[in-house]
């Protein structure tokens, strides 16, 4: 009873959960213990698209993670745009970044955590403006996405270096989201991406998106084949670095998830038990 | 006599919202119309512009506000004031030598970018502490929501999924049956709310925006 008694102190005791978690969350950080993972049908899914392009793929990057969300959204951004990198000088893609949001969202993190990771696109062979290019940050939400499907110098001119767009030999002929093959996602408001983007010009949507309760956002919109696919949180940044063999930062969060989950449901059975035999216990 | 000056009468505003509605959903339907096209353009693009501003009157705002609480010294004033000098502080950085400034980018990268998912993480710390005290079977509903949150954790160790495949059976069940349904259904609820709201709007019924209190 009084073992009982401490282990529901524990259990309750704050300081210990949140210690316990902390030292469980950071020792697989430090020191990967390589569990082996598997990879999930969407990203499988999803690198398919990517790696089958057909050669002379034009793709608009809507490149928009808020900071909240960066701990999701850029390591999958990260292997993604690795692979798009490595295909697109050999089969003639082209890049078109671009940052619309309603107000937030940040796309300095593409120079800032995705070049500074796997490198700038000329490491790869690409070239700006003729290969890939950053169209810049544009706010207004609705509005701004619908203005900027239907023409996009009417919504920006100059691109995010302060160069006039019309200067770009890849903006040549490009015009509208109709002169676009595919659209990738990362950032939030997905709806308003199916909305302006997608459906009104039927183009193919692949998005990065949150795990939990956003993806469930997603899913009515990929059955109903508005998304084409998704990846979902670091598990899938972690398929996505594992599927491009260029290990990062996802594969090493996993074993902390692991760790951690299994540390939380082991409390929560635990606790289960105790409720219960206390219930026992009181009705006796 | 007496009477509200033109410029303060709400049938103005209202009358423009009307006609800006009205061209945006003709447009939608109606494609190919080169003028209409270019009308919505440009008026998308005031929009746009007027997007950018209200960030600038955010900043104005966020002065004004907290401007005053430092100006009374009330409570924790000394929060109010570092808000103030830092938010001056970064915007003139990033005014003056642009978003590559290595100032600007410090305070971006190291302060900016760190805090964000400081606090999150934090959050989530409080998330899990409450998690092992509220999941208990005190009753049926409480056993299912259990159930359902502890399959779909057990789901989601990489490690397990590795191991057996019957979890992540169980987890896409949940979410691609009960919760798909219930995220759709919102989905749909939330999209007519949408399309009712926008009529009031055009209508002149819901006036809310205009600063006028409903009956």
């Amino acid at each position: 009873m009084e073992m009982q008694e401490q282990i529901k102190k524990l259990l309750t005791n704050k300081t210990f959960v949140q210690g316990m978690l902390i030292i469980l969350l950071i020792i697989p950080l430090a020191r990967p213990l390589g569990l082996p993972i598997r990879i999930d049908q969407h990203s499988i899914n999803f690198y398919n698209i990517i790696e089958n392009l057909e050669p002379g793929t034009k793709i608009l990057f809507n490149y928009i993670p808020p900071v909240v969300l960066m701990g999701d959204l850029v390591p999958q951004s990260i292997p993604v745009i690795y692979h798009l990198f490595s295909i697109a000088k050999e089969r003639n893609i082209k890049i078109y970044f671009v940052g619309l949001s309603v107000a937030d969202g940040i796309l300095q993190l593409l120079d800032t955590e995705v070049f500074g990771t796997i490198g700038k696109p000329e490491d790869y062979g690409l070239k700006y403006g003729e290969d890939w290019c950053n169209l810049g940050f544009v706010a207004g939400g609705d509005i701004a996405w619908s203005t900027f499907a239907q023409n996009i110098r009417a919504s920006i001119q100059y691109d995010r270096y302060g160069n006039p767009i019309d200067s770009l030999p890849m903006m040549q002929g490009v015009n509208s989201v109709a002169d676009f093959d595919l659209i990738i996602n990362c950032g939030e408001y997905n709806t308003m991406i199916v909305r302006h983007w997608g459906t009104p010009y039927n183009k193919p949507i692949l998005v990065l998106c949150l795990t939990g309760a956003v993806v469930q956002d997603v899913e009515p919109f990929y059955r109903a084949g508005q998304i084409k696919e998704y990846l979902a949180g670091v598990r899938a940044a972690a398929d996505y670095e594992k599927l491009v063999n260029r290990p990062g930062r996802a594969i090493a969060s996993l074993d902390a998830i692991s760790i951690s989950h299994i540390f939380l449901i082991a409390l929560i059975i635990i606790g289960n038990i105790l409720y219960v035999m206390e219930r026992a216990s009181g009705r006796e | 006599m007496g009477g509200i000056s033109v410029l303060r009468k709400r049938e103005i505003p209202m009358a423009i919202i009307f006609i800006i509605s009205m061209i945006f959903v003709v447009q939608y339907y109606v494609k190919g119309v080169e003028p209409l096209d270019t009308l919505t353009n440009t008026l998308g693009n005031w929009a746009i512009i007027f997007s950018a501003l209200a960030m600038g009157i955010g900043l104005i705002n966020l002065i004004i506000i907290h401007g005053r609480k430092v100006m009374d010294r009330k409570g924790e004033w000394y929060f109010d004031a570092w808000l103030i000098l830092i938010m001056l502080v970064t915007f003139g950085l990033g005014a003056i030598g642009g978003t590559e400034d290595p100032y600007y980018s410090f305070i971006f990268n190291n302060v900016y970018q760190a805090l964000s998912p400081t606090l999150f993480s934090f959050a989530y710390l409080y998330m899990c502490t409450i998690a092992v005290q509220a999941f208990r079977v005190m009753n049926w509903d409480a056993g299912l929501l259990m159930l359902a949150g502890v399959l779909t954790m057990i789901a989601n160790i990489p490690m397990v999924q590795v191991q057996t495949g019957l979890f992540v059976e169980l987890k896409n069940w949940i979410f691609a049956v009960p919760a798909r349904g219930v995220f759709t259904a919102f989905r749909i609820s939330l999209a007519l709310g949408f399309v009712l709201i926008g009529i009031r709007v055009i209508l002149g019924v819901e006036r809310g925006y205009l600063g006028v209190e409903e009956a």
